[in-house]
């Protein structure tokens, strides 16, 4: 295997290739540097990005942050607005009879991570709950929980943080 | 805040409180605000759980008979009773109501504010029509709620022959 400083412009165009946060981060910090820095030295590529094709564009470097932050902000905007059509109901069972509740259960584990960092915000709506037993089909909520959204927010919290440690 | 129901305006609806989510429509008209009362099949919500969690005109009036309530015939105010207005949409119970003695009708909408409404049909359509109404002797109100979510699990063990412990 060539060293790191070999592979610097070495390989045809890999997309297929997928970084880590890490790696990401350590290329945009050598990026910063100035460009003579970058001239002088051999090594900046990190070794756990050496078959990174150096003449890719930046978009599609940070293509998976990029998906990731629109995906999120598509998550946002649907939650919005099913929010704003059904918070004023008194019918619970309407809330998840809206489009926006079914689209929302389309995203799965990023929906429900969303709704999990609004519980966490202090935003404490039935909507993120009901949300995340239709993803999850579950609810690890306490008997003697029900009707106090705060209290099953935790029960809700607690759960996935242990879930996301099992895993 | 009027804006959300198309036949309410700043004249027929008053907004009394900021949103909350702690209590809804149910416990608000039983003076309750510390927990949400509502038949869900998503069980989120306190209810007795020896009634069925449907969103039925027949469950709702259940829960409120043992509260004391019984069914009238008008919204109409009367002295020395509390009384509830029952909205109905699609044959389902959509909200509730409770009238003030003052003669307005005080509700909880949804997760939001609570509001003022000077007449029941300031919530219609958005909510259905005001189809029932129930009425409760006002001394000893807030009546006592029943217990409203199963008792702790209990153990059976099998070394002591299937009994509780």
């Amino acid at each position: 295997m060539k060293p790191a400083h070999l592979l610097r412009h070495d390989g045809p165009e890999n997309d297929g290739v997928i970084f880590t946060r890490k790696a990401i981060s350590t290329w945009k910090g050598a990026m910063r540097k100035p460009s003579y820095m970058l001239a002088q030295s051999t090594h900046f590529v990190p070794a756990n990005m050496v078959r990174f094709p150096m003449r890719t564009s930046t978009a599609a470097v940070f293509r998976d942050e990029i998906e990731d932050a629109e995906r999120r902000r598509q998550i946002e905007a649907i939650a919005h607005e099913w929010f704003e059509n059904t918070a004023h109901l008194s019918q619970v069972t309407r809330y998840s009879q809206h489009l926006s509740f079914a689209t929302l259960v389309t995203f799965g584990a990023d929906a429900a991570e969303f709704a999990i960092d609004r519980l966490r915000a202090g935003d404490i709506q039935q909507h993120w709950l009901i949300l995340l037993k239709a993803i999850y089909d579950t609810n690890p909520t306490a008997p003697q929980h029900m009707g106090r959204a705060s209290l099953q927010a935790q029960d809700w919290i607690r759960w996935f943080d242990e879930r996301r440690q099992d895993r | 805040m009027p804006a959300l129901f198309s036949a309410g305006n700043a004249e027929n609806i008053r907004l009394t409180s900021p949103a909350t989510s702690e209590y809804n429509c149910l416990a608000w008209a039983l003076s309750v605000n510390d927990q949400s009362i509502w038949p869900d099949p998503d069980e989120y919500n306190s209810w007795p759980p020896d009634l069925p969690r449907e969103e039925t005109l027949q469950v709702v009036q259940a829960f409120l008979r043992r509260l004391g309530f019984e069914e009238c015939q008008t919204p109409n105010f009367e002295g020395g009773f509390v009384k509830i207005a029952i909205y109905m949409s699609n044959l389902r119970v959509s909200h509730v109501a409770r009238l003030c003695p003052e003669g307005y009708w005080e509700s909880k909408c949804g997760l939001l504010v609570d509001v003022q409404h000077t007449t029941l049909q300031a919530l219609s359509p958005d909510y259905g029509i005001a189809a029932v109404f129930m009425r409760r002797s006002s001394t000893s109100w807030p009546p006592e709620l029943p217990q409203l979510h199963p008792g702790p699990a209990l153990l059976i063990s099998a070394s002591t022959g299937g009994r509780l412990i």
